[in-house]
């Protein structure tokens, strides 16, 4: 999404934040240096930080059609590597288990939910997310816009992606295959009517 | 935001050869299979719990796990096949119509592309969707160890609330549906839950048989979840139907039958007497279907 921006000055809000927190971290350090932290404190402290990191892995994920390769631990989410380790945050946390849907990506042509996923299952498998999608007028980001399909937006990369995944397997579906293939999908806002048009809308713009 | 679980254990073995040599290796460390994970992960991450399970991850061993096929003997669902897999299989969903539409009632497309049939009886819940199906069905699971292989019946795979009879040691292999259905020409597949999607069931039931032009019915199987600790067959309701026509005083036996043998509990997704009267009402539905009315 961030491709879209067009003024190569302007910040995103995500470069703003990380901006901030390093400003954050390294006031904290500065305290720290004040204070003085003795020799022992500071080794053990150095100890702890590389035994966290010791149980590592190193693994490639193709996202978006790019071979991305990243250190992580393997136990970790396909959520929590594509936000956290790959800088891809189209997918969002919400409930964190498997039942609203915003985490949505497709992993060799299926909607799953990345958040009940791991990382580690997930190498030598097509990873898509919301970031690949055409946001041209046939695409289905374009008829969430047209159609007023999202009010506050948290859920909506979930249902771009969800309803992409629908209508790669089936271009034409009906109201009723629209709605079975996004109920794994949660709006709070209710936006769906929005939603289900601007499935059917996409289809068509598709079928052009 | 970002979590850490260094500690945290998975092995990922590239077979089931080498899967069922590392259990046999490790059997008294507490290492869980870990098949889709829809459910298994959950409690893992949910409110930044410490993970404590050490997880073996049967991703590679899905080339030879993955599958749905028809033998001689039956439809066998391997232990690593999704419940997108098994609403794929049209020779199967058409064989069995209660299949699909549980399939359909199953969580959401998500979940039912990683989910697998095998992950979700051994998961054990008493709220499985796919269990009162195969129940009905009277399927089987083949498990196996380094040593071999052995089948249990379904109805004696579940020990008790979460537990199975599957050792540390032992994996599933393959869920089976034997062949002893083809002439059922009646089915029903129900589910009660708030949503129509990612609910667990208040409760639901899985129910096939054959009824003659005279109303008569033969073969009747009725499974229902929810209804106790683990899954069950309503064998006494089986019984007393068997050969009959379902009049008056054969429904209200039934009734006694049922609920002399369902113990449901009240939780917070329902009373346990919303779960008696409507478990009755949806086994009193199936067994006065008349022609037309078969499959849904």
């Amino acid at each position: 999404m961030r491709d879209n921006v067009t003024d190569p000055n302007a910040a995103s809000r995500r470069d703003f934040l990380r901006g901030s927190s390093v400003a954050a971290a390294t006031a904290v350090l500065t305290q720290t240096a004040q204070v003085g932290m003795d020799e022992a404190a500071a080794e053990a402290l150095a100890t702890q930080q590389i035994s966290a990191q010791s149980g590592t892995i190193s693994v490639t994920l193709q996202v978006n059609g790019k071979a991305l390769k990243t250190e992580i631990e393997p136990r970790s989410t396909l959520l929590d590597v594509l936000r956290h380790r790959l800088d891809v945050t189209g997918p969002k946390r919400v409930c964190d288990r498997g039942s609203c849907g915003a985490c949505t990506v497709i992993l060799d042509g299926q909607a799953v939910y990345s958040c009940t996923t791991l990382a580690i299952s997930s190498q030598g498998k097509t990873i898509r997310t919301l970031e690949s999608f055409d946001t041209g007028e046939g695409g289905v980001p374009h008829a969430f816009h047209q159609n007023d399909g999202l009010m506050c937006g948290y859920c909506t990369p979930g249902f771009v992606t969800a309803c992409q995944a629908l209508l790669e397997k089936n271009p034409n579906p009906t109201l009723e295959e629209v709605k079975k293939g996004l109920d794994g999908n949660i709006c709070r806002c209710g936006t769906y009517v929005g939603v289900i048009q601007a499935a059917l809308d996409a289809a068509k713009a598709i079928k052009v | 935001m970002s979590r850490t679980f260094a500690d945290a254990k998975v092995h990922t073995p590239a077979n089931l050869e080498e899967a069922l040599d590392f259990l046999a290796n490790h059997a008294n460390e507490g290492w869980k299979p870990l098949a889709g994970g829809t459910d298994a992960l959950v409690p893992i991450y949910r409110d930044g719990a410490e993970p404590t399970t050490p997880w073996l991850n049967l991703q590679k061993l899905r080339p030879e796990l993955r599958f749905v096929r028809r033998t001689s003997n039956g439809f066998e669902i391997g232990a690593l096949a999704t419940i997108s897999d098994l609403m794929a299989n049209r020779d199967l969903c058409e064989t069995y119509p209660i299949v699909r539409q549980c399939c359909q009632h199953f969580a959401s497309p998500a979940i039912r592309h990683r989910a697998t049939v095998a992950g979700n009886l051994a998961n054990a819940s008493p709220a499985s969707d796919i269990a009162p199906v195969l129940l009905a069905l009277e399927a089987e699971i083949e498990s196996a160890n380094h040593a071999g292989r052995r089948f249990v019946t379904l109805d004696a795979f579940w020990t008790g609330y979460k537990a199975t009879v599957l050792a540390p040691d032992e994996l599933i292999v393959s869920v089976r549906i034997p062949h002893r259905d083809l002439a059922a020409n009646a089915s029903m597949f129900r589910k009660v839950a708030p949503r129509a999607s990612n609910s667990i069931a208040l409760l639901n039931c899985a129910a096939i048989g054959t009824r003659d032009s005279a109303g008569t019915w033969t073969n009747v199987r009725i499974a229902l979840g929810c209804m106790g600790p683990v899954p069950m067959r309503a064998r006494k309701v089986e019984s007393a139907v068997e050969d009959h026509r379902f009049d008056d005083t054969c429904r209200e036996e039934a009734k006694a039958l049922l609920q002399s043998t369902l113990r449901p509990i009240t939780d917070y997704r329902a009373t346990a007497e919303y779960r008696m009267l409507a478990a009755t009402n949806l086994v009193s539905a199936f067994l006065d279907r008349t022609a037309g009315n078969w499959h849904s």
